[in-house]
């Protein structure tokens, strides 16, 4: 695994020629956009005009947090993600980041501030690893879309630091499934943008990918990035968030440190009564970090 | 790490054959057969100095040739510079929509383009042989072939607007719906043209221009069509560098391609624009031409991958390929004029796409 270096000064405009000295080259392909508050603010939408997917939510990602979104089925966290990142137009509420309204950024500049890694992608493209994560520079690339030396920089960091490089030649569709969620993640790292947002990054991963999956993204965020992460995994937002927001019937009913709100009191009246609870040492030892599971008596 | 100039992409996928040496190898292939192409027929130009002389004198250059040797020159070079703008224009239109639909299976003649182009062709010969309001009559009948480019086009572009909106449902477009929308499309104007035939069968000269729409021919053709088919390519070709990358993006679907950067709407629009334009002007100037669109994209991905930026230039040099290629074949087996190009291209492309339905039977069913 890779380290990124110090964050130069940011840049906030794309690269219009690659016939630059190569420190600078460097430079750019490590450099991250800085980081922006998202704020979503009275964010309502609901599909065919059914019962509303969101209702009313207001929310905010601080630069430097990884703030994760649990909630049962149904509740409204996968819309509201995709709201965040512009791909749904919410019927009611506005979105800024950094202070200017999402809606007036243009596509690209938009993707080199707000990196999307989706659940899963509706079709599996034939493409090698390499060529994919490539495909997380379009924002940077110039008028006539060329990559260039600066673009292949930040495919090999982005590639390095999700522990993706090995795979880099192989087709994406010939690779595991823990493999292709890093590859997702290493695309937007290729983006260079300071927030991600993560939708059910560990759906249908073992234990052990699950975890790896989540440190990668607990450690961009001690890195500088910001993250928004959409999980039914309590335990996992438990050890790893540093805020937790609970959704429910498109409401976010509680939020607060993972002791706040994973407590009986707060989750049973979303998910019923077979939860079980208790408390495990923390990642790193420090105090303890509430656990709950599914349990039938 | 040292900075260099912009390169090109990294292949997206290991490719068979580099593009660059598969368009060389096309276009050589190509020159040859343009060259026969002009130089073969039942009046045998025997000689490169009779050829010549002909193209020269067409060009403005020199003495025409004697008796009907120029005539025959021409025609030959029509027919050729005709079908070599089919061919391009009908690839490249199924390579876009291939693209903008992330299907393999979708051509303009699949999705009902080729056909609805068709119908406005024929709509205007009828409009153009009298059967429509004296007004059109007296307005259009000086520029008759452009007002059935026109008509070919708008009823192109009007069945790509009308099959994505009937296969669109929350913002995402439904491969089975889009070709089960063709089939149906495919039909009904398939109905309204045997209509339209019946309506003027005894007006022989009316109904023998309808009727060769259908068969999909190059015979007959002037320096209007050559002139027409491409400019219509070359316009077509020119959002080229416009969304190659972005078609590349949208494998993973539109939502992906969004969170990417990609203005999706304006690369839908500006591919798909172009596709009916393409395919419009291929039927305007030689009637339906099946499954060209469908087959040529499909080889050439086997060769060099689904990279666009590499795919969609090189359709331009395998459709004519391909075209000129199966004609001159058949009129080699069978003898000048034994079949027109659209049922050649029937003959060879029904059965490939019914290999591309077996091939592909487990990722059909998952859709």
């Amino acid at each position: 695994m890779t380290d990124a270096p110090d964050m130069p000064p940011p840049t906030d405009s794309p690269r219009t020629t690659d016939a630059r000295a190569p420190h600078e080259a460097t430079t750019e392909a490590t450099t991250v956009a800085p980081t922006e508050v998202l704020r979503g603010a009275g964010l309502s939408h609901s599909y065919a005009g059914e019962v509303k997917a969101v209702d009313g939510v207001d929310i905010e990602l601080p630069p430097g947090e990884l703030l994760v979104v649990i909630g049962p089925n149904g509740a409204g966290k996968s819309t509201l993600l995709k709201i965040l990142a512009g791909l749904v137009t919410p019927e009611a509420g506005t979105i800024e980041l950094g202070g200017r309204p999402l809606a007036s950024l243009d596509p690209r500049s938009r993707a080199r501030s707000l990196a999307v890694v989706p659940q899963s992608l509706r079709a599996i493209p034939e493409v090698t690893v390499r060529h994919f994560v490539l495909g997380g520079r379009y924002g940077h690339l110039d008028k006539w879309r060329r990559h260039g030396a600066v673009d292949d920089l930040a495919v090999d960091r982005a590639l390095a630091e999700a522990d993706v490089s090995d795979v880099g030649h192989r087709l994406l569709t010939q690779i595991s499934g823990g493999q292709r969620q890093r590859v997702l993640i290493a695309r937007s790292l290729a983006q260079q943008a300071a927030t991600l947002l993560v939708d059910e990054p560990t759906n249908s991963l073992d234990p052990e990918h699950q975890i790896a999956v989540f440190s990668l993204i607990r450690r961009l965020v001690d890195k500088g990035r910001s993250a928004l992460v959409v999980t039914h995994d309590m335990n996992l937002a438990s050890q790893f968030a540093g805020a937790i927001a609970l959704m429910a019937e498109g409401r976010i009913v509680a939020s607060g440190a993972a002791g706040q709100v994973l407590r009986p009191e707060v989750l049973g009246p979303v998910y019923g009564d077979h939860l079980r609870y208790g408390t495990w040492p923390a990642p790193g030892g420090e105090g303890t970090r509430p656990y709950v599971v599914p349990w039938l008596e | 790490m040292a900075a260099t100039a912009p390169t090109s992409p990294a292949p997206p996928e290991p490719r068979r054959l580099s593009p660059g040496r598969l368009g060389l190898l096309l276009g050589g292939i190509l020159a040859v057969l343009f060259v026969y192409a002009v130089r073969s027929g039942s009046t045998g130009l025997h000689d490169w100095d009779t050829t010549w002389q002909g193209v020269s004198s067409l060009l403005g250059f020199g003495d025409p040739l004697p008796g009907s040797l120029q005539t025959i020159v021409e025609l030959r070079l029509f027919r050729a510079l005709v079908a070599l703008g089919v061919g391009a224009a009908l690839a490249l239109s199924g390579g876009l929509l291939q693209g903008v639909f992330r299907n393999d299976l979708a051509s303009p003649s699949i999705i009902g383009v080729s056909a609805g182009a068709a119908l406005g062709a024929s709509l205007a010969i009828l409009v153009i042989g009298g059967y429509g309001p004296q007004f059109f009559l007296e307005e259009f009948a000086g520029v008759a072939p452009l007002f059935v480019s026109a008509a070919a086009f708008l009823f192109a572009l009007g069945t790509v607007w009308l099959v994505t909106r009937l296969a669109t449902t929350g913002g995402r477009i439904s491969v089975p719906t889009l070709l089960l929308t063709g089939i149906a499309l495919n039909a009904i104007i398939s109905g309204l043209l045997a209509a339209i035939q019946s309506l003027v069968l005894q007006d022989y000269e009316v109904a023998r221009a309808i009727i060769s729409w259908t068969f999909g021919t190059l015979d007959d053709r002037t320096g209007y069509h050559v002139a027409l088919i491409w400019t219509g390519v070359a316009l077509s070709a020119s959002v080229i560098p416009f969304v190659s990358v972005e078609l590349d993006l949208f494998a993973g679907g539109e939502d992906d391609a969004r969170s990417l950067g990609v203005h999706t709407q304006r690369t839908k629009n500006l591919a798909l624009l172009s596709a009916a334009l393409a395919a419009g002007v291929a039927v305007a100037v030689a009637g339906q031409i099946a499954f060209l669109g469908l087959t040529v994209p499909h080889l050439l991905r086997m060769l060099v991958g689904r990279g666009h930026r590499a795919l969609l230039p090189l359709c331009l040099l395998g459709g004519p390929t391909f075209l000129l290629g199966a004609d001159l074949a058949q009129r080699w087996l069978l003898g000048t004029g034994a079949l027109q190009p659209g049922v050649v291209m029937s003959l060879i492309g029904g059965p490939f796409f019914l290999f591309l339905l077996v091939r592909n039977r487990a990722k059909i069913q998952a859709w």
